[in-house]
């Protein structure tokens, strides 16, 4: 049965101005037709939902993705799937996250969703999985379970090739430390040896995967661009070479705001400090973020400015919370709300390869859709007013009666 | 809040008479009155229109697996299997199975999701869990499963002490002991003999009464049940090939009988239902396990039918799998081969809900019980199968599946 939604505010995410008094049609999970105010739908046989003037727009993502939350402490495997399986539900359910692409999980436990998710009896957001996060002995995220040490040219090309045969979308690479880490994982170290890193990119390259190159120096993201990684992370400090080559390469940047943005000296909003509430960030690490904030936020905006291709990735938990911080922060730095939500839509769609299948209404794509009560491009937290989210036209969550009890 | 179904017809299962034209008053999550005459005020109403009312079903004896067993499992990620368990357990809800009791699973995965279910996380069916089944080396072979299993193998009573407590650590309801063959296997797992030392058995019930776990034993063979009873077992489960001498000792120790039926009944060969041939056409069993079946069925019957005239306590465990329709089989089966549809009912919930040890709270239509509730729209005393003219689904006192569209349900 088609399903048509009417009497729309449509944010298509490729005009800028909303379509008043829009509808669109969905029929096998894809959009048909969409139309503008002058003209009425088909509605015999269809299901009807009247959107009384809500927002319509495509459903949100997140390019940079950790799926644990809360932190559990020796955790087996079962409870690990459980709670990624939940969290990435509510991801979708509750916050209308309805793509993601993982940056370090345990287990190929995000294989194993995405395949749960694609039969259509669990539901949950389309994942793009990266498996574990690839670094060397003494490099990042070694207690997070789920970074593999790997060392030497060949200690790296069978780790790749492992995480390929287990069903991974992409390889996570790590060339350099971060902020959230031991005093040893400084971002400012690059981690790989010149032979190591060329070994990583040379397979994949080969193999036809996409590397996702977190690298916070401009050593490391020099040399991740130059070696054909599609994605930067992170990129904590930069130059100007940096912002060259990524226009050069047409390499997509993905600036994870939040870590060096959220901490109690800088959180500004109520939800933020409700969220660090939860987080229980220590002291040094707090620190650290505040210490790396002034670089990072310029190297945003010179992106920004620069027209360096950018999508959004929060790499915050749980994701429930996390697309909506993060796009908070993007506007907090200076960019529009329009190219905020193009972040998180058209352009996150790109960067997973699906760009011509979803992440904006237009006819022809999925009907992967959210409808929230006010406008987002008056103010990005209006998406947080969420009232519905369709994957591929199915409805997964209805919260109009909740919310207007 | 409160709410009041109201115009239904209630099996209570505490007794075989319907109360009808009544209400249930659910206050929270729990039945705060059933009734008939003037109704009590409410903040939601349902009028159920003549269907009936029941307590939720049960399935006591699952691996929360998608299909029969096939000897032999298609290669598969553990956090793959994890999920398509999870997924097994919320589809059984759906189907109006309230709770399962989860009797031999790989990495834990009924406590975990048994976490997730208790907190709210997802919605899903209340889950009792043993973890690991334990058997001995060259004991039942339940899956042949290269990279996951069910079972785990110990050897000798030490081991057998430590298998436990590994057991209670990881925060199962329940110990499950393998200590024969079953139908599903082959070569060495043959069904007469006993497969646990007699110190191994007591070392493994030592610890669980110490640690007060009951225990849940697979026991084929009479001389196994035999053991199992005298060792202190909670339930037997399968039983295929009991006598005169382990069923009176079951009744003697009021001990619970799982009898399993469906594992030696489900079969093309046997099926006497539209149900059961669907069943059989689209989970084929392998034919060496399919024989093994038709030969047993007679005296797994025989056996079944020795226990019910004597008074064994029999509650309903499918050990087939997607639960959402082995549960239903399974009290088919029951029903059809003595304890008629009432029987097979209370087999179901309240005799189910004493196995799981829950019956203080859960099993019945009763005052101060939980609210986990079926409401199907023809009687099932008069044919079992209206168990499938399924409506409504509620536990704890939320609506989790609503066919009438009588109230909206939270849940897509």
């Amino acid at each position: 049965m088609p399903l048509v939604l009417t009497n729309a505010h449509l944010i298509d995410c490729v005009h800028p101005q909303p379509l008043a008094g829009a509808s669109i049609t969905v029929e096998d999970g894809r959009i048909v037709e969409v139309l503008d105010g002058q003209r009425s739908p088909a509605t015999q046989g269809a299901q009807v939902i009247d959107l009384q003037g809500a927002y319509l727009l495509p459903g949100l993502w997140d390019v940079h993705v950790h799926l644990e939350w809360p932190r559990l402490l020796d955790a087996k495997l079962a409870e690990l799937t459980v709670q990624y399986s939940t969290n990435a539900t509510h991801g979708l359910t509750q916050a209308g996250i309805t793509g993601i692409r993982t940056a370090g999980v345990p287990h190929f436990i995000d294989v194993a969703l995405k395949r749960a998710y694609e039969t259509g009896r669990l539901i949950g957001p389309r994942i793009f999985a990266g498996g574990y996060f690839l670094t060397t002995t003494a490099g990042h995220a070694l207690t997070s379970g789920f970074a593999l040490e790997c060392d030497g040219p060949s200690g790296f090309v069978r780790t790749i090739r492992e995480q390929m045969q287990n069903g991974v979308d992409h390889i996570k690479l790590n060339l350099t430390g971060g902020i959230m880490g031991p005093f040893w994982d400084r971002h400012w170290h690059s981690f790989l040896l010149q032979e190591e890193l060329e070994a990583a990119f040379t397979i994949c390259r080969q193999r036809g995967y996409p590397v996702m190159a977190h690298a916070a120096n401009p050593e490391s993201v020099k040399a991740a661009i130059q070696l054909g990684a599609h994605t930067v992370e992170h990129g904590y400090i930069m130059d100007e070479d940096c912002l060259r080559l990524f226009l050069e390469h047409d390499t997509w940047y993905i600036p994870t705001l939040g870590i060096t943005h959220l901490t109690p000296a800088q959180a500004s909003s109520s939800w933020e400090c409700c969220w660090l509430d939860r987080r229980g960030l220590p002291p040094d690490l707090a620190r650290r973020a505040d210490d790396a904030v002034a670089e990072h936020r310029m190297w945003f905006q010179r992106a920004l400015q620069a027209g360096v291709k950018m999508a959004l990735g929060s790499d915050l938990r749980p994701l429930r919370d996390a697309v909506w911080l993060e796009m908070g922060l993007w506007v907090k730095d200076g960019a529009t709300p329009w190219q905020t939500l193009l972040a998180a839509t058209r352009h996150a769609a790109e960067v997973c390869g699906v760009g011509h299948e979803v992440g904006t209404i237009e006819v022809g794509k999925l009907a992967d859709l959210i409808v929230v009560r006010e406008n987002p491009l008056d103010d990005v937290q209006n998406l947080r007013q969420l009232d519905l989210v369709f994957k591929a036209g199915r409805l997964v969550a209805d919260h109009r009666s909740k919310r207007h009890a | 809040m409160d709410l009041l179904l109201k115009g239904c017809h209630i099996i209570d299962a505490t007794t075989p008479e319907v109360r009808r034209d009544a209400y249930v008053l659910i206050q929270d999550d729990t039945i705060a009155s059933v009734g008939s005459g003037a109704l009590p005020t409410a903040e939601r109403i349902l009028d159920l229109e003549g269907a009936y009312l029941l307590p939720g079903l049960w399935d006591v004896h699952t691996h929360l697996r998608p299909s029969t067993w096939l000897g032999w499992e298609p290669p598969q990620a553990p956090a793959e299997a994890i999920l398509q368990h999870g997924q097994c357990a919320m589809d059984a809800l759906q189907a109006g199975v309230t709770a399962l009791r989860v009797v031999g699973i790989q990495d834990w995965a009924d406590v975990a999701w048994r976490h997730a279910f208790n907190t709210g996380a997802c919605v899903g069916p209340r889950l009792f869990c043993c973890g690991y089944g334990l058997r001995t080396t060259a004991g039942h072979s339940a899956s042949l499963s290269g990279t996951t299993s069910m079972l785990t193998h110990v050897d000798g009573p030490e081991a057998m002490i430590k298998a436990v407590r590994t057991q209670i650590k990881h925060g199962v309801d329940q110990i499950k002991l393998v200590t024969t063959g079953g139908i599903m296997g082959t070569g060495h797992d043959v069904m007469s003999a006993v497969m646990f030392l007699r110190e191994e058995l007591d070392a493994a019930m030592r610890i669980a009464r110490q640690r007060g776990k009951a225990v849940a034993v697979h026991a084929t063979a009479a001389e196994a049940v035999t053991w199992a009873v005298q060792a202190g077992a909670h339930s037997i489960e399968h039983g295929y090939l009991l006598d005169e001498e382990a069923v009176a000792l079951m009744v003697k120790h009021g001990v619970y009988y799982v009898p399993t039926l469906a594992l030696s009944h489900l079969t093309q060969d046997q099926a006497g239902t539209p149900f059961e041939h669907t069943y059989c056409h689209q989970h084929v069993l392998p034919e060496v396990f399919r024989e093994r079946a038709n030969t047993f069925a007679p005296a797994h019957e025989a056996s079944f039918r020795l226990a019910l005239e004597a008074g064994v306590k029999i509650a309903s465990g499918s050990d087939q799998g997607p639960p959402q329709e082995a549960a239903l089989l399974e009290i088919e089966f029951l029903a059809r081969c003595g304890l008629g549809s009432y029987g097979a009912i209370v087999a179901a919930t309240l005799t189910a809900a004493e196995v799981c040890q829950a019956a203080e709270r859960l099993g019945s239509v009763e005052v101060g019980k939980l609210a986990d509730l079926i409401v199907v729209a023809d009687n099932p005393l008069e044919d079992i199968h209206h168990l499938r003219r399924l409506q409504m689904v509620l536990k704890g006192g939320e609506v989790v599946v609503d066919h009438t569209r009588r109230n909206a349900c939270g849940h897509p």
